[in-house]
């Protein structure tokens, strides 16, 4: 549970840096605490943040989905949610 | 969501009394100033991946131990170990692509999806309860990248 504050907190302070971030998460409710702008909301669990071993598909369309986020301008926190 | 919040944050007050989420009303946003074929992606994970040797992630730390390890971008998938006790490892030992998707993003960087995949990407052991100290090596690790030329950070938690 915790590993989904602390993604945030370092999505937020690389962002500071200087670097864009995307940041998933599979507990949307506190990473977006962190104020990191560009989150993407998963619906997987602990030890397997971007789905299933193997599941390729899936890894990728999280990923892009993350793509799709950092090439839109946004002026606040924004998050797409991956429901499947 | 408010009361997944506090059900979670009771949950781990049961270990640490004195615990709060960080919470924060801004965003800072640095906005990607070039198209994403052009980019350098380095991934950061929460995961606790180091290599086999590297010092492990220290699990006794009250506070949690808020270190950093740097993975290469050669890393091979028997070369890795994770030392991070509150998850279970199984599917990360079978896929590491299912925590730190390094296979995926070199197969972007070869389709030229993205530009570049970094040299070097970065590791936490996301378990803490002080963050105090996780802030003062993530900045350092943001300077890090900077060096690398570094355009983007891919984050998953575990």
């Amino acid at each position: 549970m915790l590993c989904n504050q602390s993604v945030g907190l370092i999505a937020r302070y690389i962002e500071k840096s200087g670097i864009s971030t995307v940041c998933t998460t599979f507990r949307k409710e506190i990473t977006e605490l962190s104020g990191a702008p560009r989150i993407i909301s998963v619906k997987t669990s602990a030890g397997k943040p971007l789905g299933k071993p193997g599941d390729i598909k899936m890894q990728r369309r999280i990923i892009e989905a993350g793509f799709d986020l950092l090439q839109r301008n946004i002026d606040k926190m924004t998050i797409v949610a991956i429901n499947k | 969501m408010i009361n997944n919040l506090k059900i979670t944050a009771a949950l781990i007050r049961r270990s640490r009394p004195d615990f709060q989420f960080k919470a924060f009303n801004d965003s800072p946003i640095t906005p990607l100033n070039k198209p994403l074929q052009e980019c350098k992606l380095a991934i950061i994970t929460t995961g606790g991946i180091h290599l086999k040797s590297d010092i492990p992630f220290y699990m006794k730390e009250p506070g949690g131990d808020c270190s950093y390890r740097t993975i290469p971008y050669d890393i091979e998938d028997n070369a890795f170990r994770v030392s991070h006790k509150w998850y279970n490892h199984k599917f990360i030992n079978s896929d590491i692509n299912c925590v730190f998707p390094i296979d995926r993003m070199r197969e972007y960087a070869r389709k030229g999806v993205i530009g570049a995949l970094s040299e070097k990407h970065y590791s936490f052991m996301g378990h803490i309860y002080e963050t105090g100290p996780l802030v003062k090596n993530v900045k350092k690790v943001g300077d890090r990248l900077k060096k690398l030329n570094v355009d983007i950070a891919f984050l998953t938690p575990t």
